[in-house]
C-alpha cells in the first residue's frame, strides 16, 4: 500500500479540492486499492513524510520533506493534468 | 457567498499590497470579517502565496486562516493593469494577476463545496474573460450565476 501525503496551506482546503481528482484519476490507471491519501498542513509535512511514500503539495513547500514530493498547484486550475499525474504514477508505481 | 456585494472593477492601483488592502478593507465594512484580516491576507500571501496562471489570465485568491472570518464571503476584483503576485506552486514564479477572488471562509462545508467550484470555473476560458471586463456587479453576478458553479 503507497501512502500518499496530499498538503496545502490548511490541510482543508485546496488539498480537498486535489483529493477527489488524484483518487479517481489513480483508479482509472487501474491502482484501485493499492494506495491511500492523507491529507495534511503544510507545517506537518517534516514530521508526516517520515512515513509516507510521496509527497503531493498544491503550494509551493519551503519545510523538509522526507519523502519525494510533487508541486501539483496546476491540477487545481486543470493545467497540464496528464504530466503531473504521469509523474505521480511514476513516483509511486514505477514505469 | 456574495450577500454583501462585494466587488470593484478595473481598478487602477500600483502594485499587489494597494489592491489587497483596497478589497479587504471592503469586507472589513461589511462587518464579516475581524479589523485586521488585511494582516492575515498579507500575512498568508508571505508564505503561501496564492497566485494561479491560467490560460489567459493570472488570478489570485488572498485567503486567510478562519480566525480572521465572521463570515463566508466572496469578493472580486478586477485590475486595469495587472499587478504581480507569487505563483501558488513556487514562490519565486511571478503571476501578472488582472482578477483577484478574495475568500473570506469559515470552517466547514461551505469552502468544500465552493472551492471546487471555483476552479472549475477559472478552467472555463470564455467565462473567465467575461467576468474580466464588467462594470457593474449586476453583470458580475449574471455570470457568476448563468455559470450555476456559485450559489
Amino acid at each position: 500500500m503507497k501512502k500518499i501525503l496530499l498538503c496545502c496551506g490548511t490541510g482543508v482546503a485546496t488539498s480537498t479540492v486535489v483529493h477527489k481528482k488524484l483518487e479517481d484519476e489513480l483508479i482509472k490507471r487501474g491502482h484501485k486499492g493499492k494506495f491511500t491519501i492523507t491529507q495534511c498542513k503544510a507545517v506537518e509535512v517534516p514530521s508526516k513524510s517520515v512515513n509516507a511514500d510521496l509527497c503531493v503539495s498544491t503550494i509551493a513547500n519551503s519545510y523538509t520533506c522526507h519523502c519525494p514530493l510533487i508541486i501539483a498547484t496546476n491540477l487545481l486550475i486543470n493545467r497540464k493534468t496528464e504530466e503531473i499525474y504521469d509523474q505521480i504514477e511514476k513516483a509511486l508505481f514505477g514505469e | 457567498m456574495f450577500d454583501k456585494k462585494i466587488a470593484l472593477f478595473n481598478r487602477k492601483v500600483e502594485n499587489r499590497d494597494e489592491a489587497l488592502a483596497l478589497l479587504a478593507e471592503e469586507f472589513v465594512k461589511a462587518e464579516v470579517v475581524e479589523e485586521n484580516f488585511l494582516t492575515g491576507i498579507m500575512d498568508r500571501e508571505a508564505v503561501f502565496p496564492t497566485g494561479l496562471p491560467l490560460n489567459k489570465m493570472g488570478v489570485a485568491i488572498p485567503h486567510t486562516d478562519t480566525e480572521y472570518v465572521k463570515e463566508n464571503q466572496i469578493g472580486f476584483m478586477t485590475l486595469e493593469k495587472p499587478v504581480v503576485f507569487q505563483f501558488m506552486g513556487d514562490i519565486n514564479q511571478a503571476i501578472e494577476v488582472s482578477v483577484i477572488f478574495m475568500l473570506a471562509l469559515k470552517e466547514g462545508k461551505s469552502q468544500m463545496e465552493m472551492l471546487p467550484k471555483l476552479m472549475d470555473l477559472f478552467a472555463m476560458d470564455e467565462v473567465m474573460d467575461a467576468l474580466k471586463e464588467v462594470e457593474t456587479y449586476d453583470e458580475f453576478f449574471k455570470i457568476i450565476s448563468e455559470s450555476e458553479l456559485l450559489d
